[in-house]
């Protein structure tokens, strides 16, 4: 594994992947710190960007978007008290409490901390665990495939933040969705209307920046709320001793929870941290204390956070399932590059994996430097008014969308999608396991075909088989519970 | 939350429940159509088929719970917190501003219709001085033509004007 591992290092020193390493952290942040665009939103609007370079540069730059984001959305949370990005509205709780207080400081700081140390933390989880998950996934066979992306479905309505029923239409639309165009097995053109140009299906570029970069314009501009960034001095940036004391618990706790909950399918940082922010009132002497500026609330949720974006990464690069929204968006990124995320891709492409690995190691320094020393700079960006940024980010996705097919019909799609993204989110649907069944719904197609071929017709082969019938079984126990009220409604609390 | 939102909120559960039914109903019909198959050999509809019947049973689901909720109750919290103050209207302008930006790319070129779409934007969300929008449409357009186009080498629409 050392063999390996310097070699990762090797791929991600070459000054051409360790810029790529700095756009991708900077970029991330920036888009954390930039309320209303999410790393969903950050990766599908600089994902285009990334056809123009090496695979291995482009996961290295997505992947440094991806957890860069998290480090970012934690300014806005403790100064603006908004949330740059969903997985840090735990941190506006106590973070801008203690901002009001004038420790806006040492709350910055130990969200970086925190984040470094959970960060790092992540990635040598993903470094012992991806190997040996990869090894168990090349026994798998079509039904074990599809009973874990139907379980892995399944866990992403659940854990959705929004009614589950909802986030279980809004997958099968997803999966409805990406089985358009010709049918590779017969040629049979599906729901193309007669279109050419959706022969080849539905793009996954347009899908993305609609539902999560358009829509959140849309979204943006409906509102005419003006952003009041804390006006006290930041001083202090490195936390006390007593506050220290307080905090390492919760970064250590944080950071495990974190990394678990971030292998879970549809986990990921939203569902850490608010795990976390739980865990440390329960656990604290003084849960009273928490919402009135807690230090610990903001240790335990920006570790967690930061934890998951690593721990989510494994079943991707392991098993080849994103299990969220946005690391679909990595999965999509391989995939554009002939790179197939999965048990063969450690083997077949040793440079992507242990690349992708050695430049988180680096990333999670890199965010350190950017992110206490530079925080001046990301106090004036969140000053930049939303009539500024919103055009760039049309413009960004109109040219990604079209650089890739030269295709107005992708733009039409873009804008199709993204008015669907305004008007679910209005109805209350999560657009994340739309994206996450459209992604994944030609893997299970593909499985339940070949399953039923292998089984000549039985469907009893998902059921015998111990792997595939243990996730079935998860999926129909996860669905049953969607539609007991009682145990909605403690999901709903919880959540 | 209020009566009246819980209200608005269950209209839109209705108006969506009904709108997914009557999906799921065509793609149920257009599955058949495009053959089902056998277990043995699943035709191009088999998935399709069994997706949209799961889809028709949660569609018809919402739409009962809607009709038998009373008001708020039985709904789920508003996701969204409402704004104060919205602006509806920016929403349809952004997007026939994008169809006819679309429209016309071709035709006309990159750099002349970015320019009057940025020239657009930003003024609708908060009425500036044209000057300054004209100038940011200008330099956003040119300096994302000449990154993306000559730097990066994607091939954006020249249009009427040949460079």
């Amino acid at each position: 594994m050392w063999t390996d591992i310097l070699y990762g290092f090797q791929v991600a020193t070459t000054p051409e992947n360790l810029l790529f390493c700095f756009l991708g952290v900077v970029l991330g942040t920036l888009m954390g710190v930039l309320p209303g665009i999410g790393p969903a939103g950050a990766m599908a609007i600089l994902l285009p960007i990334s056809l123009k370079i090496t695979p291995v540069g482009s996961v290295i730059m997505l992947a440094g978007i991806y957890y860069g984001s998290m480090y970012g959305g934690s300014t806005t949370s403790i100064l603006v008290s908004i949330p740059g990005e969903p997985a840090s509205v735990m941190t506006c709780v106590d973070g801008h409490q203690m901002a009001l207080k004038g420790k806006a400081g040492p709350a910055l700081g130990i969200a970086a901390i925190g984040s470094f140390i959970a960060g790092t933390f992540s990635v040598v989880g993903l470094m012992f665990l991806a190997v040996p998950l990869a090894s168990l996934a090349l026994k798998f066979g079509p039904p074990e495939f599809f009973s874990l992306v139907l379980m892995g479905l399944t866990l992403a309505t659940y854990l959705s933040q929004k009614s589950a029923s909802k986030a279980l239409i809004s997958a099968l639309v997803g999966m409805l969705l990406s089985w358009v165009g010709i049918d590779l097995v017969n040629g049979t053109s599906r729901f193309t209307f007669g279109l050419l140009e959706l022969a080849d299906g539905v793009g996954v570029i347009p899908l993305v920046m609609g539902l999560f970069g358009v829509s959140e314009v849309l979204l943006e501009l409906e509102k005419s709320e003006v952003v009041e960034v804390a006006k006290a001095k930041i001083t202090n940036l490195l936390p006390n001793r007593e506050e220290w004391r307080q905090s390492i618990g919760a970064i250590i706790r944080g950071s495990v929870l974190g990394f678990f909950l971030g292998i879970l399918p549809g986990g990921g940082g939203i569902i850490a941290s608010f795990m976390s922010y739980i865990v440390e009132k329960r656990v604290s002497k003084h849960p009273e204390r928490f919402g009135t500026g807690e230090i610990a609330g903001v240790a335990g949720p920006e570790s967690a956070n930061n934890a998951a974006a690593g721990g989510a990464l494994i079943p991707l690069l392991s098993l080849g399932i994103p299990m969220n929204a946005t690391v679909a968006l990595l999965f999509a990124a391989l995939m554009i590059h002939g790179v197939r995320p999965g048990p063969m891709m450690i083997g077949e492409h040793p440079e992507v994996f242990w690349g992708i690995v050695a430049s988180m190691y680096i990333g999670n320094v890199m965010l350190l430097v950017l992110n206490l020393p530079m925080i001046g700079i990301w106090v004036k960006v969140l000053k930049i008014p939303y009539r500024i940024i919103f055009p760039m980010i049309v413009l960004f996705c109109i040219i990604g969308v079209y650089a890739i097919n030269l295709s107005t019909m992708d733009l039409y799609l873009m804008l199709g999608f993204g008015v669907m993204g305004y008007l679910m989110r209005k109805f209350g649907f999560d657009p994340a396991p739309l994206c996450l069944a459209f992604i994944l719904g030609p893997l299970l197609e593909v499985a339940m075909r070949q399953s039923l071929l292998l089984s000549q017709g039985n469907f009893a082969v998902f059921f015998t088989r111990p792997i595939s019938a243990t996730c079935l079984g998860i999926a129909l126990v996860l669905l049953m519970m969607n539609f007991m009220p009682f145990i909605d409604k403690k999901r709903k609390k919880i959540l | 939350m209020g009566m009246k939102s819980g209200i608005m909120k269950k209209g839109a559960d209705l108006w969506t429940g009904l709108f997914l039914m009557i999906l799921s109903g065509l793609v149920i019909r257009e599955s058949f159509d495009l053959e089902i198959g056998t277990p043995h050999n699943p035709g191009s509809g088999f998935m399709y088929l069994g997706t949209a019947l799961v889809l028709e049973v949660l569609a018809l689901q919402q739409v009962i719970k809607a009709l038998l909720s009373q008001g708020e109750e039985g709904f789920d919290k508003v996701p969204e917190q409402a704004p104060a103050k919205t602006h509806p209207w920016r929403i349809v302008a952004v997007v026939l501003a994008n169809i006819f930006y679309i429209v016309l790319l071709e035709k006309i070129g990159f750099l002349i219709c970015t320019f009057v779409l940025m020239c657009f934007l930003l003024q609708i969300n908060e009425r500036g001085k044209w000057v300054w929008a004209i100038g940011g449409a200008a330099l956003a357009s040119f300096v994302s033509y000449v990154v993306f186009s000559r730097l990066l080498q994607l091939n954006l629409p020249k249009g009427v004007i040949p460079f």
